[in-house]
């Protein structure tokens, strides 16, 4: 079946290779004030709007067209369009720049001629938030939140209350490919993923793809969210901040060699632990503290239009302290990711543009624990070496292609833990490091067949393979290890392989509605497993071994797209239904066990996710934002769980509601709303109780059997600013936004549990269910400034 | 056995975050199935013990507190050695000989006093009056049927080898300024084969305080030998305490000067081992970042556990 595939590719390829001489035009698309690229912005044919492409990753677009004159119209959400006069007789280099609308909600508005991508790309489930849009949103405690907005959107699905966690389509939480300026980000939350690691104030851009996950990408089963961080203003200096209930941000940008060099610093804290600090003293608190903080950096120098180097980097922490009233209990528990990129874009040509990536990411978990004459340290962690070179070719008006290559070495720690009680010394560094190989191979292209029909086909081919040293137990019929296998540094453990067609595909019906179809199989070699319902700074990440096959997910999607009132209203209906073989959890009665491998206690199963999704979206005028609605199922089948019988995901959400709508009331004040409705979470509780001991024993019923009360919430914001309406720059600019979060102080469950009081042995046992809520009605108050 | 002791700071994090948003709710649950709940023991030279009881629902008509609904009465109830098949007789506790009645107690969890006052406590053993009497031997290989009301069930389990501790000592608190509280420490060479697993219980009296409790296990009260298999070791063990007593810091694990501490050390198999591991950590576990943890017993067609006990007594008074 690949053979003919790959021989189809090829000669679309070829058909479209062989066309008339052309002349390119090409360049960079910038923002005019600051001089960041704009990644997204639409290029297109005035005369013929179905004709055009949009500016890739780092603002680069080209066009390769017939001789002749053409009127180009140039759009990107936020931005005033323009239009071109062009006369293309040769090779022409347009770099254009772009001016923000100057209308307040800047942010929302679309003001070129252009704004019907959403039914004119391949592209299915695929949403851009560029991030002055989220900060318009309400958020708790004030902290603007780009995962917690991307909850908001259809088929996107949050972790739990206040949870900046996300589960897309059905798929788990490491079935997301999170993405910082291409650096994987393996762990998204601070404190226990309330707030994401993502500074709203350093990103300038997120992508979030859940269907038709193009052959560009690979390794994860359910979606990609790119995120790009802000290059840094090459034309002047400035500054922005904000300061919180919670945490403080500061941003500084500014050109080192104007149009041409620029650097990007950004920073947040928490300081609840500093203002707590004088109330605890004395207390019994005193000495416990949490806090974290963010770091991002960016700097990038351009040699000349066809050479450009950026290098980013991100480091972040979070770090809990405790301390026990008398002291004979500590602990020290440090968690965070560290990221650095360093990219090298180079123009071979008009028509042919590449960058390499060097990309080193790790995520670490530290516990140093000490109880009386007890000690404990503990470690896990995963660490990424990545290189990756991709090509973007534009040979054609409606035809683009990329292809590419990712090889990435990966370092796993599951559980290192030190550990000594008296004499007794604990150690199980050398049960524990895991190394892999992980390459990619990947071709897409894209081109239209006549006006109507658009193709995006690609292929990726995948090798993984688990590397020595590494030392791997032999269990005997008791589950005892009786013998270890040793693997020598570099020697191959076990390998597999994957190849993984991708094909989305667009009908035009008229100028405002088209139908897609999307297919894509992928394939994901590192997992995370874990055994809560939340998920958790302890949570590991294992590579594919001997014991654990890789994921693999198969996912079809077909949409309606329509839009209405030229192109104000935009909506869309997708369906999905997803295949996903080789799903890990723990086994039922897993207790984990320091020193023994955790894929021992891993069970295997198969996935399966259906549904719809409804979307209705309003970009234009005073009152803007969007409704979405999903119906879902996401269902389980692993025979060593539920008895073998079918169980939906902890995930699965029967119904999920989202509406947001920001209003545009004055040229001072802005104001905000959203609502979301999901269904009560699956989750397990003991039906029955018996006696062990005297002592009460839970007998669970079905697997994720009971449902808890279902969520909803409103916030609502309101952010005023000073009056805009002479629209002249100023040297300084601040805003001012209040938040409500949770308006009517709904008390949604968190979790529930069974209160025990008293015994049966003494009669005078009661149980009763409790509800735990987390977040009441949160009024807050953030100011930000921008100098 | 102090393994899970890091989760105490996330936990101590989520209550700070989560009080006070709390209410009763009622849950609906789907009628559960009763079904029989072994809780069988057998260790050297004693006989064998087996308590049947039911489980409950959680929420429902039954009440909780009538304790004679739980007591499984009647059962056809044998062990077979692997040779002979030793029945079982019922015996309620105006029955049972003084001997037996710590033992009892402490299968219900209970001080030995409250316990004389509950007439429906019944449990089955060898028949102590007839002459199939059974006694618990090293080494042998031990079947449990039990025929009820239709249900038949079946568990098996062997007594391993019990391994006496190279010595047993008491240690002052780390703090000098605290000079009533010691630890228990042991030392104890385990064999050198990987496999071995242990249980332990400790039991206090001490005539001048008016204290004389049954054995509670410890808290962890399960390890095996992953991390110290053929070696010699040194252990602190924590105080058995009820399961309901609270985690208090100051003296959580400690034993008080002057009494006197009977150490009941276990040699146990591995299917005992995860049974009283996956319970252990079920128990201690809960809230928004734990999952169910279904306890993993070794009774086919029921619940619970019939562990063979290698067991092997020690006795010391705190602070001499």
């Amino acid at each position: 079946m690949y053979r003919y595939f790959l021989i189809s590719l090829l000669l679309l390829v070829s058909s479209q290779l062989t066309a008339q001489s052309r002349y390119t035009i090409s360049g960079y698309i910038r923002d005019a004030a600051s001089g960041e690229d704009l990644i997204g912005a639409s290029v297109f044919l005035v005369d013929d709007p179905g004709k055009g492409t949009v500016s890739n990753l780092y603002g680069f677009y080209s066009l390769s067209l017939p001789a002749g004159e053409y009127r180009l119209g140039i759009s990107y959400i936020g931005y005033e369009g323009k239009v071109l006069e062009v006369v293309l007789q040769e090779d022409l280099r347009q770099n254009v720049t772009l001016s923000t609308s100057s209308v307040m909600v800047k942010e929302i508005v679309v003001t070129a001629e252009r704004s019907d991508e959403n039914v004119q790309s391949t592209a299915m489930g695929r949403t851009e938030l560029s991030t002055e849009q989220i900060k318009t949103m309400p958020a708790i405690f004030g902290e603007v939140d780009i995962l917690k907005t991307l909850q908001l959107l259809p088929g996107v699905q949050s972790a739990g209350e206040g949870n900046s966690g996300f589960y897309v389509r059905g798929g788990g939480p490491d079935q997301n490919l999170i993405l910082l300026d291409e650096a994987v980000v393996y762990n998204t939350g601070h404190l226990f993923g309330f707030f994401s690691v993502f500074n709203s104030d350093a990103i300038k851009n997120t992508t979030l793809i859940k269907g038709g996950m193009p052959a560009q990408y690979g390794g994860r089963l359910s979606s990609v969210l790119d995120i790009a961080m802000k290059d840094g203003n090459n034309q002047e200096w400035h500054g922005a901040g904000g300061i919180g209930l919670i945490s403080s941000r500061l941003t500084l940008e500014g050109p080192l060699v104007k149009d041409r060099s620029s650097v990007m610093v950004s920073g947040r804290r928490t300081y609840a632990d500093l203002l707590a600090r004088p109330f605890i003293k004395n207390t019994d608190f005193e000495g416990n503290g949490y806090y974290f903080y963010d770091l991002n950096a960016k700097f990038n120098y351009r040699f000349s239009d066809k050479d450009r180097v950026y290098a980013s980097g991100y480091f972040g922490r979070d770090v809990f302290n405790f301390i026990s009233p008398d002291n004979d209990f500590n602990a020290n528990i440090p968690w965070g990711n560290r990221t650095a990129t360093v990219r090298w874009n180079h123009l071979f040509s008009s028509q042919l543009f590449s960058n390499l990536s060097l990309i080193y990411n790790d995520y670490q978990f530290e516990v140093g624990s000490r109880f009386e004459d007890f000690q404990f340290t503990l470690f896990s962690g995963v660490r990424d070496y990545n290189a990756k070179l991709d090509f973007d070719f534009y040979p054609g008006l409606g035809h683009n292609m990329k292809w590419g290559a990712n090889y990435t070495f990966h370092r796993f720690s599951p559980y290192s833990a030190n550990a000594s009680d008296g004499t007794v010394e604990f150690a199980t560094d050398s049960l524990n490091n895991k190394f892999a190989h992980e390459l990619a191979l990947y071709i897409q292209d894209e081109f239209d067949i006549g006006s109507r029909i658009r193709v995006n086909v690609g292929l990726r081919g995948t090798w993984f393979q688990q590397i020595g040293p590494y030392n791997q137990p032999i269990y005997d019929e008791r589950g005892i290890p009786s013998d270890t296998l040793r693997y020598g540094p570099g020697e191959k453990v076990k390998d597999y392989y994957g190849l993984e067609p991708r094909l989305n595909f667009r009908y035009v019906l008229n100028s405002s509605a088209s139908i897609k179809a999307g297919l894509a199989y992928t394939n994901q070699f590192i997992h995370l497993v874990t055994s809560s319902t939340s998920t958790l700074p302890t949570d590991l990440w294992v590579p594919s071994s001997g014991v654990v096959q890789p994921q693999r997910g198969l996912q079809y999607s077909v949409g309606f797209f329509q839009n209405f009132l030229d192109n104000d209203l935009e909506s869309s209906v997708e369906i999905y239904y997803k295949d996903l073989r080789n799903q890990i959890e723990f086994g039922e009665s897993y207790v984990p066990e320091l020193g023994r491998d955790v894929e021992e206690d891993f069970v295997f199963g198969r996935g399966e996710s259906y549904g719809a999704e409804f979307f209705l979206r309003k970009n234009k005028g005073k009152v803007t934002g969007w409704l979405g609605y999903t119906l879902s199922y996401t269902w389980r089948y692993f025979d060593d769980l539920n008895q073998g019988e079918r169980f939906p995901a902890r995930f699965d959400r029967r119904h999920d509601l989202s509406a947001v709508a920001t209003w545009e009331v004055s040229s001072r004040w802005t104001l905000s709303s959203i609502f979301v409705y999901g269904t009560g979470q699956a989750t397990t509780v003991p039906l029955a109780f018996y006696l062990i001991e005297g002592n009460l024993v839970n007998e669970y019923g079905p697997r994720n059997g009971y449902r808890l009360a279902p969520y909803h919430r409103m916030d609502l914001s309101a952010t005023y600013s000073p009056d805009k309406r002479d629209e002249r720059p100023r040297a300084f600019d601040w805003d001012l936004n209040f938040s409500i979060y949770n308006v009517y102080n709904r008390l949604n469950p968190f979790f529930i549990y069974y209160d025990i009081d008293g015994d049966v042995l003494s009669g005078d046992l009661e149980i009763s269910a409790k509800q735990v809520s987390l977040f009441p009605i949160i009024p807050s108050i953030t100011w930000n400034f921008r100098f | 056995m102090h393994n899970r002791q890091w989760y105490f700071p996330l936990l101590t994090a989520v209550l700070l975050l989560t009080a006070g948003c709390e209410k009763d709710i009622t849950v609906n649950l789907p009628q559960a199935e009763q079904r029989i709940v072994v809780e069988g023991s057998i260790e050297p030279g004693l006989p064998p013990l087996v308590l049947l009881t039911r489980s409950a629902p959680f929420f429902g008509s039954f009440n909780p507190n009538d304790l004679g609904a739980f007591f499984v009465r009647g059962a056809e109830v044998w062990i077979n050695d692997g040779v002979t098949d030793h029945p079982l007789i019922e015996l309620c506790l105006a029955d049972l000989p003084a001997e037996f009645l710590p033992l009892a107690a402490e299968l219900l969890g209970l001080e030995l006093d409250s316990s004389l006052v509950l007439p429906d406590f019944c449990l089955y053993t060898t028949d102590i009056f007839g002459s199939g009497l059974l006694l618990g031997q090293v080494g042998i290989r031990y079947t449990l049927f039990v025929v009820s009301d239709g249900d038949t069930l079946r568990a098996n389990t062997s007594i391993p080898s019990p391994v006496p501790p190279d010595s047993l000592w008491s240690r002052p608190h780390p703090n000098p300024g605290v000079d009533s509280l010691f630890r228990l420490n042991l030392r104890f060479t385990d064999p050198d084969t990987l496999g071995n697993y242990y249980r332990y219980w400790t039991r206090r009296y001490n005539a001048a305080r008016e204290l004389d409790e049954p054995f509670y296990p410890g808290v962890g009260s399960v390890i095996d030998d992953l991390f110290f298999n053929g070696q010699t070791v040194e252990f602190s063990l924590d105080r058995g305490q009820p399961r309901s007593a609270g985690f208090d810091f100051e003296t959580y694990g400690f034993f008080w000067k002057g009494d006197t501490v009977v150490l009941r050390l276990a040699s146990i198999e591995g299917p005992v081992y995860q049974f009283w591991s996956s319970l252990e950590f079920d128990a201690g576990s809960g809230g928004p970042f734990s999952s169910a943890t279904s306890v993993l017993g070794n009774v086919e067609g029921g619940l619970g556990i019939f562990a063979g006990y290698g067991t092997y007594y020690d006795t010391l008074v705190i602070g001499q």
